[in-house]
Order: C-alpha cells, then sequence, then structure tokens
C-alpha cells in the first residue's frame, strides 16, 4: 500500500537522476525513460485494481504522525488526474522521439521532463500545504528549465513573462500558506477541513479562499492572471507544449477540487459568486483571443484559457454534482488539449511553421491526420457522441439546475466560437492548396502518428464509454466531499 | 513587536512590487529579491514574540518554546528562492548578451530576426 502511494513520485525521479548521469542521447537511452513511463502507468493501473476505490491510501512520511508530519494522501482523484497526466506525457515523449532524432537531442530534455513529472505526481499525492508549494517549485523550475533550453534564442525573451508571473505566484503562495498558517495553526489539509467546518471561523475560511483562487487561478491560468499563457506557450516545441498545456495548467484545477471539496465548507456564498464571475470571463476572452490568431499554437494556446473557464464555472455551482461535472471536464481536457498541440505539431513538421497563411492541403497530403484533427476538435467543441460532449452537457446542466442562465449562455456561445477557431485551423492548414513543404516526405514519420493514436483512441474511449467513465468520476467526488473518512484516514494515529 | 514587523513587511512589499513594475529588467530581478524576502519575514512573523520563550531544543525543564513550523518554513523558502534567483540571473544575462539592452520596452519592440 506504500509503495502504491511512493512508486509514482520516485519512479520520474529516479528516471531523472539516471538520465542525468546518462548524458549522451542514444535509442537505449530513450528507450529506458519510455519504459519507466510504461512502468509508471502499469503501476497507476496496479493501484486502481486494488481498494484505492474503496478508501483513500495515506502514508505518513518518516513516520510522524500528521498533523505534525507530512501525509500522502492517494484517492481517486489524485488517482485519476496521475493516470491522465501520465498517459499525455507518455504520448507526447513518443512524439518527441519521432519529432527530434537522436543526433539533435539535448542531454538535459528528458531529465527536465521527469522532474517536472515528479512535481506534478507529487502535487496530486500530497495532503499538505507545504508540501504542495515544493512541489509547485520543483514543476515550475523545470518547467522554466525545459522552456528555456528549447526556445531558440530570439524567442527567450517570451519566456519572461511566464518566469516572472510564476515567481509572483509561489511568492503569493507562500504568502497564503504564512497567512493560514497564522491563524489556523497548521498546513494540513485534514486538519484544516477538520477545523474550517466550525462556523466560528467562516470569515477567515472565506479569505482563505478567495486568496487560494489567486494562488490557483493564476498557475491554472484564468482571468485576470491569464496573460503569461498565450505569450509564452506558443514558442515551444510541440511535444512540450503539448504537456505544458495540457498538464500543468490543470494542476491548479486539481488544487481548487481539492480545496473545495475536501477542506473548505460546502456552499460558502461568496468565494463561490466570484469563481463564476470569473469564469464567464475568463471563457470569453479565451476564445475571442483564440479567433484573432493565425498560428496553430497561438490558438490552441488561448483555448487553453477559455477551457479553464469552463471548470471553473462547473467548480463555481457549488454542490456535489457540480464537482463531477468540472472532474469529467478537466480530465476530458487533458487528452484532447495534449492531442490537439501533437496534430499541430505533426503539421508543423510537414512545413516547418504552424502559421496557418503558409500551411494549407494537409487533408490531401495526410488524411489520418486530418482525421485525427476533426475528431479531437469537435469533442473540444462538444459534439456527441464524443467525450466533450459528455463534459459539457454535465457541465451545462448544472448550470442549468443552479440557475446560472447567462453563465450556460456564455458557455453555449463560447462552445460555438471554439467550433470557428477550430474550424479556422481547419480552413488554414487542412483545406486549401498545397504551399511548399519543408521538412519530412510525406507521409510524416510513424511515430507521430502512432504517439498521436493513443491519445485519439484514448479519449475515443472516454466519449464511447462515457457512462462508465462518469460513474468512476462521481466515485471520486464521493471520496473527494466525504470528509470524515479523510479525516479519519489522515488524522489517525496509526500508520 | 508585530507592530514593528509588519511595518518592515509592509515596506519590503511596497518596494519589491514597485520594482517589479518597471521596464528594466535588473530592477524586476531586485523586485523578486525583495519580495522573496518580504514573505520570509512576513513567514517569521506568523510565529509568536519570541520574548520569554526557548529555542526549540526540548531538554527537561525548558519553558514553553518558540514555534519552530515557520523557521521551517522559510528555511524552504529561502533555498527555493535562492534557486529561482539564480535562474532569473542567468536569464537575465543572455538576454542581455542578446540584446545589449535589459530595457524591456526596447526588448518586445525588437522584430523577429528569421521567421521561425
Amino acid at each position: 500500500m506504500n509503495l502504491g502511494i511512493v512508486l509514482p513520485i520516485l519512479l520520474p525521479l529516479f528516471t531523472a537522476l539516471t538520465l542525468l548521469l546518462w548524458t549522451r542521447p542514444s535509442a537505449a537511452r530513450r528507450s529506458f525513460a519510455a519504459l519507466s513511463l510504461l512502468t509508471l502507468l502499469l503501476v497507476l493501473l496496479a493501484d486502481y485494481f486494488l481498494d484505492v476505490r474503496e478508501k483513500p491510501w495515506v502514508m505518513h512520511a518518516g513516520g510522524w504522525p500528521a498533523p505534525y508530519g507530512i501525509a500522502l494522501v492517494l484517492d481517486l482523484l489524485s488517482l485519476l488526474f496521475l493516470f491522465f497526466s501520465a498517459i499525455t506525457v507518455f504520448a507526447s515523449v513518443l512524439f518527441a522521439f519521432a519529432h527530434e532524432p537522436v543526433s539533435q537531442e539535448h542531454p538535459l530534455r528528458y531529465p527536465l521532463l521527469f522532474l517536472l513529472l515528479f512535481g506534478v505526481n507529487m502535487t496530486f499525492l500530497t495532503g499538505d500545504f507545504f508540501n504542495l508549494f515544493v512541489a509547485f517549485e520543483v514543476m515550475l523550475l523545470a518547467s522554466f528549465a525545459l522552456m528555456t533550453l528549447e526556445c531558440s534564442s530570439d524567442s527567450m525573451r517570451y519566456a519572461l513573462p511566464y518566469v516572472l508571473m510564476n515567481v509572483v505566484g509561489s511568492l503569493f503562495f507562500l504568502t497564503m500558506s504564512g497567512v493560514v498558517y497564522g491563524y489556523f495553526g497548521t498546513l494540513n489539509f485534514a486538519h484544516l477541513s477538520k477545523i474550517a467546518a466550525d462556523p466560528s471561523h467562516q470569515f477567515f475560511v472565506q479569505i482563505f479562499a478567495l486568496l487560494a483562487i489567486c494562488v490557483f487561478g493564476l498557475k491554472a491560468a484564468i482571468f485576470p492572471f491569464y496573460f503569461w499563457l498565450p505569450r509564452s506557450y506558443p514558442v515551444l516545441p510541440s511535444p512540450i507544449a503539448a504537456i505544458y498545456g495540457g498538464i500543468l495548467s490543470k494542476v491548479g484545477i486539481y488544487v481548487l477540487l481539492r480545496l473545495f471539496g475536501t477542506v473548505f465548507p460546502l456552499g460558502m456564498a461568496f468565494p463561490l459568486e466570484v469563481l463564476l464571475f470569473l469564469s464567464g470571463f475568463t471563457m470569453l476572452l479565451g476564445v475571442l483571443g483564440a479567433i484573432a490568431q493565425d498560428s496553430i499554437k497561438k490558438i490552441l494556446s488561448y483555448h487553453v484559457i477559455s477551457q479553464m473557464g469552463f471548470m471553473i464555472l462547473a467548480i463555481g455551482y457549488g454542490n456535489v454534482a457540480a464537482l463531477t461535472a468540472a472532474l469529467v471536464y478537466t480530465l476530458h481536457n487533458i487528452v484532447i488539449k495534449s492531442s490537439l498541440f501533437l496534430i499541430g505539431g505533426a503539421g508543423q513538421a510537414v512545413y516547418g511553421t504552424d502559421e496557418l497563411k503558409k500551411m494549407g492541403h494537409l487533408w490531401g497530403m495526410t488524411p489520418l491526420l486530418g482525421i485525427f484533427f476533426l475528431l479531437q476538435a469537435f469533442s473540444l467543441a462538444g459534439i456527441p457522441p464524443l467525450s466533450g460532449f459528455w463534459a459539457k452537457y454535465l457541465v451545462i446542466m448544472e448550470g442549468l439546475e443552479a440557475k446560472q442562465y447567462l453563465l450556460v449562455g456564455v458557455a453555449l456561445l463560447t462552445g460555438w466560437m471554439t467550433l470557428y477557431s477550430m474550424l479556422k485551423i481547419w480552413n488554414g492548414a487542412f483545406w486549401g492548396h498545397e504551399q511548399k513543404a519543408k521538412q519530412y516526405p510525406l507521409p510524416y514519420p510513424s511515430g507521430m502518428a502512432a504517439s498521436i493514436s493513443i491519445l485519439v483512441l484514448f479519449s475515443l474511449l472516454l466519449g464511447f464509454g462515457a457512462e462508465g467513465f462518469i460513474q468512476v468520476a462521481s466515485r471520486a467526488t464521493e471520496q473527494l466531499v466525504n470528509r470524515r473518512e479523510y479525516q479519519e484516514a489522515v488524522l489517525s494515529r496509526n500508520m | 513587536m508585530s507592530g514593528n514587523i509588519s511595518l518592515l513587511v509592509g515596506i519590503l512589499f511596497g518596494i519589491g512590487v514597485y520594482l517589479i513594475l518597471h521596464r528594466n529588467l535588473l530592477r524586476i530581478l531586485f523586485g523578486v529579491i525583495l519580495l522573496s524576502n518580504a514573505v520570509n519575514i512576513f513567514l517569521l512573523s506568523m510565529s509568536q514574540s519570541p520574548q520569554g520563550k526557548a529555542v526549540p531544543i526540548i531538554e527537561p525543564g525548558s519553558g514553553p518554546a518558540v514555534d519552530p513550523m515557520p523557521q521551517a518554513m522559510i528555511l524552504t523558502a529561502i533555498v527555493i528562492g535562492f534557486a529561482l534567483t539564480a535562474y532569473l540571473i542567468v536569464l537575465t544575462f543572455f538576454l542581455y548578451h542578446h540584446y545589449q539592452t535589459l530595457d524591456l520596452e526596447e526588448i518586445y519592440s525588437r522584430n523577429e530576426e528569421a521567421s521561425s
């Protein structure tokens, strides 16, 4: 049981260290990295089929009982996030293998990627705020280093907004931890949820919630904190952009789900209203920005922002079923977003650029890529029976039940405009006349097709198996809001 | 004492934020350094006043100890802040080397040298 919790953290860490020592890029080194990711996936599957669905697993680090020590908690919510991010990283790494030959590979790329995965996995597993801060910082520093490693020297200036805003965000995170510790006396999630249930602390719990919205909203790129994202994601190479756009932004959503589900009492009016208010702006401004761009990666970066708005919208409704909707939407979006970035990357490999004016006729050259793009774009826009339809359906149904008619209208409008911006990519890159193709002879390397097909097949599975998927997500939400079980599991004296 | 520390933290936050909003990259760097120091002192002020309290090494007969949690948090935060500052310094150096200026307005208004 302890091994099941610790392996998702230790595997990426030891892989990163091994890859740091094994400096010369080679095919064997790449296979080692891929094998390590496969092992991670198998461990997570094994965890699912053991009894994580029944009750959360807890490991107290060093033997110190919580709240004096740090607890690692694996419940179904964490497991789902871990699994989806592991699949995304696996597909992106396979794409990166096909995208760049071994001779041109920078030896630090994969160690940094695995350190990033280590930080992300620790975020999903931690049960303590300060450990969360450390996990965020590991993730952030690895992402800064990876970003400046990968972008050309002319695009380095665009890494600066990303770095600076996230540094300010971390400092704000520290301030929030200080405030929370100063008032509540603890930083452990379970202990905080016990104290927060007491109605005499309501005012400070609301302040805590608002601070958390600012901090994790910055990480999750919601309005008005999103301005670092569209400037910095387009300069990344596509497999790295897929990981950043697919996973890194969703880490903030995971923390918000954990906070609003387990730590805060349900139904705090004011912070939820703030979330709803911000979500409307996020959705609209994100998709308006997407329509105005003329390069694939820029359009997709703005889409990340508007999809974040949907997730915040669902959290803001305030009831348990809405948390299920947010979870389903977030998970489906991890897969779809990454696969869209990878598809854009495959198109870029053919033309050497991803500006829509210089691309065209990809449908004639590689129909398979066109099919992948259509499937994922329709899923993003919410066309049945793909996974995006079920996710959007849940979010909108919950909105109608919560009587947020204006926001549901904004959500539907955003979905329509998302479809329009996807058609913009389709017309610019896939339709039209053939322009001068640059790098690969057609068809493009099968490694890229294989990696994209993993994500496309997985998202089709989510779409056609939606009932099972939603059932698993509801079980995860049930575990999330079952505060007493969580507190008992973490705060009991025996490990 | 808590009034003095609050004032100090407030002044440091103010100077740090003012510096971060500048257009010269070096000032932004110093703003980040000052802000991280401000946050560390803020964390320190979250432990109660150390008057009349012992060092947190528990021996038989020692009185109430100072709260060690904020001290642990500050140590971690200092180390992480140090790594972030080191990274920012190298990034600043690289940008200066490439653009021959530290003025952000000028750096962002230079056109792309070649297509991607």
